[in-house]
């Protein structure tokens, strides 16, 4: 929709840093919201632990026989793969509606306006680490685990979370003036799963690799995952400048958006 | 010190049964123009002066503009045009009840409210006990406030929004709040922040609150000021004025 609003732009940097800034704020409000969402069960957040256990577990039985994997191997796939999947889907799906479900707070405070997307991150951050119990048990369970292979997984971590969060603010400010694309992110999501090779091993592509290659999320979320599995490889750094890459042309375009698109959320809310 | 001059808001709007993607993409196709958005005038050529030390009340029917006014004095909402300066911080309520949560104690949402009013955070515990000192509400705060009356929840609220006094304050509608007793506390409480800050702006629709705590009044009427001077003269005027 073209808006004939005539508003002075805002300072997109000085916006994202303050809300950066302002890191007691959304880490609180989103540990807050995890609290919320477990409260009065049984496990409290250690459900999103259980839901995932069961999820692998069905998951390397049943498909490991159809694939014909080696349950060693393969039970370690599916749960780094599976997390790492958990935390991009969840992110850039909830992203999409995150300004337009916080209508209120956004009419009303004065808080910069990338502390919502920024609180989604770290929740699910929060769950991430919830789900890594499930990793590490398989890990321990299935030969180890590998302590570099950890740290440069955290570092793609942190490369994708970057990426993550600029790709997914941007997608929210758009999803204000065209309330579609919530939507229609949500079904993509469901296509991308079985497209990405996240349950289903990437050399079962045979030549046909270029499949997984131009996919950006299969790079997103083997720059997680492989170092877990096989450590430091030339691929993770193909993974890693992909990944970063996105990262940095999300965080410039980023700026952009909250430049031209800031001042006129109050008007479309 | 807060000053506006030429004021604009204006919203703009599609019309829901232009907004689909498929009439849009018709439109677009046959460069018909039905979808473009429609405006709504929502504050036009608004001109005001408050100096330190006034009490402004703003009056007004339904859809005159007060809140909209208000959200672009707090700074949330960018006006299309004009300027506007505020000297100092400002504190706005809109919704005291902003971001609480029924499921946790009251305890969580004193901290909740805290933190989105941007309180400093190493301040935050003496705070938290200041607050539920002045509520009154004992032991319930450790309880989820779903189990609150109507009232404990009002009680809370309040002593949670009038908690910080704020350089400049604005008011989408008097803060007040609880039993006889609790209302006299509440009063003194508001007298202490009215005192203290520099400029207090609050649309109300109650006589007692524009004649007893402010002296300037501001009429709005269709997004125009109308009128504005003392609030008692005005306020009868505006009376008058809707009783025809």
């Amino acid at each position: 929709m073209k808006s004939n609003l005539n508003l002075p732009r805002a300072d997109g940097k000085k916006e994202l840093q303050s809300a950066l800034l302002k890191w007691r704020v959304w880490t609180f409000l989103g540990e807050i919201e995890i609290k919320q969402r477990y409260n009065k069960t049984l496990l409290g957040p250690f459900w999103i632990t259980g839901a995932l256990a069961i999820f692998v577990g069905a998951c390397s039985f049943i498909y490991g026989v159809l694939f014909k994997q080696d349950l060693a191997e393969y039970m370690p796939y599916v749960a780094a793969g599976y997390i790492a999947w958990a935390y991009i889907s969840g992110y850039l799906t909830e992203a999409c509606s995150v300004f337009i479900l916080h209508e209120n707070y956004i009419n009303q405070l004065r808080l910069p306006i990338l502390i919502y997307p920024l609180k989604v991150v770290w929740r699910l951050l929060l769950t991430l680490l919830h789900h890594a119990v499930v990793l590490f048990v398989v890990l321990f369970a299935f030969g180890g685990i590998n302590p570099l292979g950890i740290l440069l997984s955290l570092i793609g971590l942190l490369t994708l979370s970057v990426a993550l969060f600029s790709i997914g603010s941007i997608f929210a400010f758009y999803s204000v003036t065209n309330r579609d694309i919530p939507i229609v992110t949500i079904s993509i999501f469901q296509i991308l799963f079985l497209i990405t090779p996240i349950i289903w091993p990437a050399s079962a592509l045979g030549k046909r690799m270029e499949i997984a290659y131009f996919n950006p999320f299969y790079h997103m979320v083997e720059v997680v995952r492989s170092p877990i599995l096989n450590g430091f490889s030339n691929e993770w750094l193909v993974h890693l400048s992909v990944t970063g890459f996105l990262g940095l042309l999300g965080t410039i375009i980023l700026i952009r958006v909250i430049s031209l698109k800031q001042y006129q959320l109050g008007y479309f809310l | 010190m807060i000053k506006v001059e030429n004021l604009d808001v204006h919203f703009e709007y599609v019309a829901p049964e232009n907004s689909s993607f498929r009439v849009r993409l018709k439109n677009r196709i046959l460069k018909e123009s039905h979808s473009y958005p429609k405006s709504v005038k929502a504050l036009n050529d608004i001109n005001l002066h408050f100096q330190d030390g006034d009490r402004v009340g703003l009056i007004g029917h339904n859809g005159c503009g007060k809140t909209t006014l208000l959200r672009v004095l707090a700074g949330v909402l960018m006006p299309t045009a004009g300027v506007v300066k505020v000297e100092g911080q400002v504190n706005s309520v809109f919704d005291p009840g902003l971001g609480m949560d029924l499921e946790s104690s009251g305890f969580d949402n004193i901290k909740i409210r805290l933190m989105l009013m941007e309180f400093p955070v190493s301040e935050i515990n003496s705070k938290v006990k200041e607050i539920a000192e002045f509520s009154e509400l004992g032991v319930a705060l450790h309880r989820p406030i779903k189990t609150y009356s109507a009232g404990m929840k009002v009680k809370l609220s309040f002593a949670i929004a009038t908690s910080i006094s704020p350089e400049n304050l604005i008011i989408d509608e008097w803060l007040s709040a609880g039993d006889a007793e609790f209302v006299q506390k509440a009063l003194t409480r508001m007298k202490w922040i009215v005192d203290q800050c520099r400029v207090l702006v609050v649309a109300s629709h109650s006589q007692d609150v524009i004649e007893n705590w402010c002296n300037k009044v501001v009429w709005l009427d269709n997004g125009y000021v109308k009128k504005k001077g003392h609030p008692k003269k005005i306020f009868r005027e505006y009376l008058e004025f809707y009783k025809k």
